[in-house]
């Protein structure tokens, strides 16, 4: 798999040098079996991220769908040069669950999402959120400087970004008042700002 | 351009890739981003954080049927001939456009006015017609409207497949200025779509009409960033 988790978060790196670089320009040119290499190499990995997103692995299907049918057509706007390739593979597929999220997803008869429906998902359990933002700080090398952010700050944030909560859902879920969680958002936010400035 | 503090910009970038945007003030700075290169950059740089952050999250292979729905909506691309190069090539989609146009205002004249009309506008052709085709070039929907009328005629020449929780809108875009929704599409054909003033006032200004397919209610102020179907508005008489 490309665009493993590498050491340094803030570098650019040359995206040139990928080969999802290459299948991508090869797609932006109408290659066909290109985009289907493209798809083989990518989908496991865009589709667990819909999965934990959206919880149901039906909507997840068709987020997935959706960003390979958007990815055809918008190869050609990708910027070599700006982020990698994987990286902007993974924003269609994130804003696209995220979408779906807030239309259809999430109905107000769903409820907030259980923890144990993502059970279901092949049978195994999907990591918790704050476990998730554990492997994720190593990888961006921040740990020690996220250790300042604990508890509801650390919590919001992970389950923002892992399970894609808005500030009312993340109020609900943690039975705090609303105006607490933008604070502990805007915290955690900032922490991880200034940690990552602090790599640069 | 837009004149923002770098670390302003920076929060805005950050809080649009780790999803603490509503979509709809996420697109309207992707649309940002999209023609301010600080903007662009400081969001790319945030995509890769946010990237590396999603790569915790552990694979799961999709089931073929994705892959199947994917190949099945871009299957016409697939049968696309070679580019080949020639001055008959450039002459090509001219000459497709009008051969669509002529087949098109007979599609029109069958549909369109019915036999009894009770009044003179419903009798008239239609003033207003699109040809809207797919990315490889293939004619999917005939749009047609009266001058003065407010009912958009459909006739669809291969209807979208539409998953649940999505619908179909179709888009005016003026050749200059925002684009805006013209309505919500039924896959039936043919069918009739009510529009909020009359063709004149609605379209005279524009020249391209879109289709996408969009989770249901979405916002017609947040214009889609892609389009299923596109092609021109054309204006008769």
């Amino acid at each position: 798999m490309t665009g493993s988790i590498g050491p340094d978060s803030r570098r650019m790196p040359d995206p040139t040098l990928d080969p999802l670089a290459d299948l991508l320009a090869r797609t932006a040119l109408g290659d066909r079996a290109a985009f289907r290499m493209l798809y083989d190499t990518t989908a496991p990995r865009l589709f667990g991220i819909a999965v934990g997103l959206l919880r149901r692995r039906e909507l997840a299907e068709e987020a997935l769908q959706e960003s390979f049918v958007q990815i055809w057509h918008r190869a050609a706007s990708y910027r070599p040069g700006s982020a990698q390739p994987i990286s902007w593979l993974i924003a269609i597929v994130r804003n696209q669950a995220l979408d779906r999220l807030r239309y259809a997803g999430r109905r107000p008869e769903d409820g907030l999402p259980d923890e144990d429906e993502i059970a279901d998902v092949d049978g195994e359990s999907h990591p918790d959120p704050l476990a998730l933002l554990e492997q994720s700080v190593d990888a961006l090398q921040v740990r020690t400087c996220l250790d300042d952010l604990q508890g509801s700050p650390r919590q919001c944030l992970a389950l923002a970004f892992y399970r894609g909560l808005s500030h009312s859902e993340l109020a609900n879920h943690l039975d705090a008042p609303l105006g607490s969680v933008k604070v502990w958002l805007r915290r955690g936010l900032d922490r991880l700002r200034r940690c990552l400035e602090a790599l640069t | 351009m837009i004149a923002l503090p770098e670390s302003r910009l920076d929060e805005l970038a950050a809080r649009c890739a780790l999803g603490l945007m509503t979509p709809r003030v996420r697109r309207r700075f992707l649309r940002i981003a999209a023609r301010d290169p600080a903007a662009f950059e400081a969001l790319a740089r945030w995509e890769e954080t946010a990237a590396r952050m999603a790569m915790a999250v552990p694979e799961i292979a999709p089931p073929a049927a994705v892959w199947r729905a994917i190949d099945a909506r871009l299957a016409p691309a697939a049968q696309a001939a070679p580019v080949r190069r020639g001055w008959l090539d450039w002459l090509r989609p001219a000459l497709g456009f009008a051969l669509v146009m002529v087949l098109a205002a007979g599609l029109v004249q069958m549909i369109g006015p019915r036999p009894m009309a009770p009044n003179l506008e419903q009798a008239l052709p239609a003033s207003y017609v699109g040809i809207l085709a797919d990315a490889s070039g293939r004619a999917r929907l005939l749009v047609s409207s009266q001058r003065h009328g407010r009912t958009l005629h459909l006739k669809w020449l291969s209807p979208p497949e539409v998953p649940p929780g999505m619908q179909v809108e179709l888009w005016a875009l003026p050749a200059e200025g925002d684009g805006f929704r013209l309505g919500i599409l039924p896959t039936s054909t043919p069918a009739e779509v009510a529009m909020a003033d009359t063709s004149e006032a609605l379209l005279s200004r524009v020249t391209r009409l879109a289709v996408a397919i969009r989770p249901a209610a979405s916002e017609a102020s947040a214009p889609p960033v892609t389009f299923d179907l596109t092609g021109h508005c054309a204006k008769l008489w």
